[in-house]
């Protein structure tokens, strides 16, 4: 039975039901009362609603800029013709197969610690796409290794490029001043060389970086306070003895260079020197030496130039092989036959030369008579004493003070009438500007024509140029003071050292004027040694010594000299030196 | 960047393209000093990046990798425009080999890796 609340059943008993006091009657309807109504009240319960940031780290976003990034070009420019560039092999052309690129990356230095300025190197393009995009032009094509030789400069502070004479030191310190200068890396820079060089350097300049403003700081005082103080002309040239002069001049005017490039750096090794002071003086920020003779004599002058470079970081009292890993990073040094394995070959003869008899008798009788002389001041005896006799008889191999007659003379005549003959041109080298006057004397057929200190930049100039343009002129008689450094003169197929200079480093800087890049040929060689004579001796020691440079600059011992010393000069005439003239830093013969 | 446990709970399957698409793709956007024009990138995680942003962004990949059904060629590098940007493709192409003139298309990526590895070593 179903029973609802307040409704109207039947009842399905058949008998009366008896409920408590309520009866229910059988087969009768039965009306239950409605039971009242049950409210419950019912609160919901409302969710909570947590509002959680979920703060996901963010990537730190680090972006630079580089100024010759290269840009898309618009959809509707015409496609660029690609122009002869540098270095760059990069293929656009769907149909042709890809080249093999040369990428010559900027490696951060060493000494940077900050990742955000190791990214900087990191992320620049390469050298190459970075000449490219610049539309930078050049009269050459750079040798991979000059790029290499780039990207070493570029992002240091402190560097030595210390190549071999004739690598290009010059075109790859413009090429990296000039990305520096357009990079806004550099604003004010300042090339300090050697007064004969000042013209090159102008004519580098504007072979390399034509569009670089360039000003010579030269002529009196109120032109050159002129000069330095130009604001807006970001390269200035300026030679040793004018920084000298005007030391005090720039600190009055309070100057400060983003770049200060040494060329010929090895001016500077003597620390306590004017030059070194005057260099060391300036306010920059990037110090750059260019020299391929970093180490002349001793490590102390890598010491001194590195005084300059970067002070401190080297010092006298340190073994080479300590010396060699404390500047490993800030030297970069190769030598032609390691990056130029194509160039023209470099043909070294000696030709031993037996002195004429009326020679040889002036050469026995002054060596006699000096050596006695030595010999009886004993400890008196001098350095300097021992200097002048080997002048005097290094000058009587060359000419017979009495008579004038020259073995040597006679053999370089006619190897330059074989020069000439054959359309070539020769460079002689002295070290006396005398014996140029007397060869310029003997060689008027072949168009002689002379360049030493004794004239002036102009002269000298002219000379190069009329040597360089004129036929006629076979022979250039220089002397090394002068002409040693910084002339490019690969139009030359032969050297002749008429005398030899106290230091293999002096005499390979003067092969290399006409054995460098660009050399056409092989470049003969010949050095002239008188035989049986001081020449000979001093041969035999330069010989010993020759490979010091390149010993501590491989991090090797090397041993502490490679010019002439005290002890060599005095053992040339197997004396002993006194041990008053043994300080170091003046007993070098060859400084 | 480290994945965070919410980031795994909330992203799920998807969270590489968050990652790549939003989180990196979509800071180095906002972040560039320059407006780019294009995309480019040598992963494929970062197409993502197309779902946040209007600019057309395509695959670079070497041409001795894996040939693309799609795509075309400049250089040295294969380019794959992301699907979204098919009917660009030629527009993107004359713009990429104009700038295939002046770069290697692959070479920027391999300083970018150079710069992470430095930065983990770092």
């Amino acid at each position: 039975m179903l029973i609802t609340s307040g409704e109207s059943v039947r009842s399905m008993f058949t008998d009366d039901l008896r409920v408590g006091g309520v009866v229910i009657h059988a087969a009768s309807d039965l009306h239950l009362p409605r039971p009242p109504a049950l409210r419950l009240p019912v609160t919901a319960l409302v969710p909570l609603v947590t509002r959680l940031e979920l703060a996901f780290p963010r990537p730190k976003v680090t972006s630079c800029l580089f100024s010759s990034a290269p840009a898309s070009p618009p959809p509707s420019a015409p496609r660029p013709e690609r122009p002869p560039a540098v270095g760059l092999a990069i293929n656009p052309d769907e149909s042709s197969p890809p080249e093999k690129v040369r990428r010559t990356r900027i490696a951060p230095p060493r000494d940077v610690v900050k990742l955000a300025e190791k990214f900087f190197y990191l992320l620049q393009p390469d050298l190459e796409t970075m000449l490219h995009a610049g539309k930078l032009e050049f009269p050459k094509q750079p040798f991979p290794f000059q790029l290499d030789g780039m990207a070493f400069l570029i992002p240091r502070h402190n560097a030595v490029l210390a190549d071999e004479m004739g690598l290009g030191k010059s075109m790859q310190a413009i090429t990296s001043i000039r990305l520096l200068v357009r990079s806004g890396e550099a604003r004010r820079v300042l090339v300090v060389c050697p007064k004969g060089l000042v013209s090159n350097w102008t004519r580098e300049l504007a072979e390399w970086a034509p569009e670089l403003v360039v000003a010579v700081i030269e002529g009196d005082q109120p032109r050159r306070r002129w000069q330095w103080s130009l604001a807006d002309v970001p390269v200035k040239v300026a030679n040793y003895e004018v920084l000298v002069r005007d030391r005090d001049l720039v600190a009055e005017l309070g100057l400060s260079f983003d770049l200060v490039v040494l060329d010929e750096a090895q001016r500077i090794k003597n620390r306590s020197s004017q030059t070194s002071q005057a260099v060391r003086s300036l306010d920059r920020r990037r110090s750059w030496a260019l020299t391929g003779t970093p180490i002349e004599n001793s490590s102390d002058d890598l010491v001194g130039l590195f005084e300059f470079v970067a002070p401190g970081q080297v010092n006298e009292r340190m073994a080479p092989k300590a010396m060699g890993a404390a500047v490993s990073d800030h030297i970069l040094r190769r030598t032609k036959d390691k990056v130029l394995k194509d160039m023209p070959p470099r043909l070294n003869r000696d030709a031993r030369i037996e002195l004429t008899a009326e020679q040889r008798e002036t050469y026995r009788r002054a060596e006699e008579e000096g050596v006695l002389r030595l010999a009886d001041m004993g400890r008196e005896a001098t350095i300097q004493h021992v200097f002048e006799l080997v002048l005097r008889l290094k000058q009587i191999c060359n000419f017979d003070t009495a008579t004038g007659e020259s073995a040597k003379l006679d053999c370089l005549e006619a190897e330059l009438e074989e020069v000439q003959a054959s359309g070539r041109k020769a460079l002689v080298f002295s070290q006396w500007v005398e014996t140029l006057r007397r060869l310029d004397d003997r060689f008027v057929r072949f168009g002689a024509l002379q360049y030493h200190g004794g004239m002036s930049t102009i002269a000298r100039d002219e000379a190069i140029r009329r040597f360089k343009h004129e036929k006629k002129h076979s022979v250039l008689l220089l002397s090394y003071g002068a002409g040693a450094v910084g002339l490019n003169l690969q139009f030359s197929q032969y050297v002749f050292l008429f005398d030899r200079w106290w230091n293999p480093a002096v005499e390979d800087q003067a092969i290399n004027r006409a054995h460098r890049i660009g050399a056409a040929g092989a470049v003969t060689v010949t050095r002239f040694l008188s035989v049986d004579t001081i020449e000979e001796r001093i041969d035999e020691v330069l010989r010993r010594k020759r490979d010091l440079s390149e010993m501590i600059l491989s991090q090797a011992e090397a041993p502490a000299a490679s010019g002439l010393t005290a002890e060599d000069l005095f053992a040339l005439f197997r004396l002993a030196p006194p041990q008053r003239s043994m300080h170091r830093g003046s007993d070098t013969a060859a400084a | 960047m480290k994945v965070t446990r919410a980031q795994q709970i909330l992203y799920g399957p998807t969270l590489h393209g968050h990652l790549h698409g939003q989180q990196i793709g979509g800071a180095l956007l906002a972040e560039s000093r320059i407006a780019p024009s294009v995309v480019l990138t040598d992963h494929d995680g970062m197409l993502h990046v197309r779902s946040h942003t209007k600019l057309p962004v395509a695959l670079v990949r070497p041409l001795d990798g894996e040939p693309g059904a799609i795509g075309f060629t400049v250089g040295a590098a294969h380019i794959c425009p992301h699907p979204n940007d098919a009917a660009d493709e030629p527009v993107l192409r004359e713009r990429l080999i104009a700038l295939a003139a002046a770069v290697d298309l692959r070479e920027p990526f391999e300083r970018i890796r150079a710069a992470i590895d430095e930065a983990q070593r770092h």
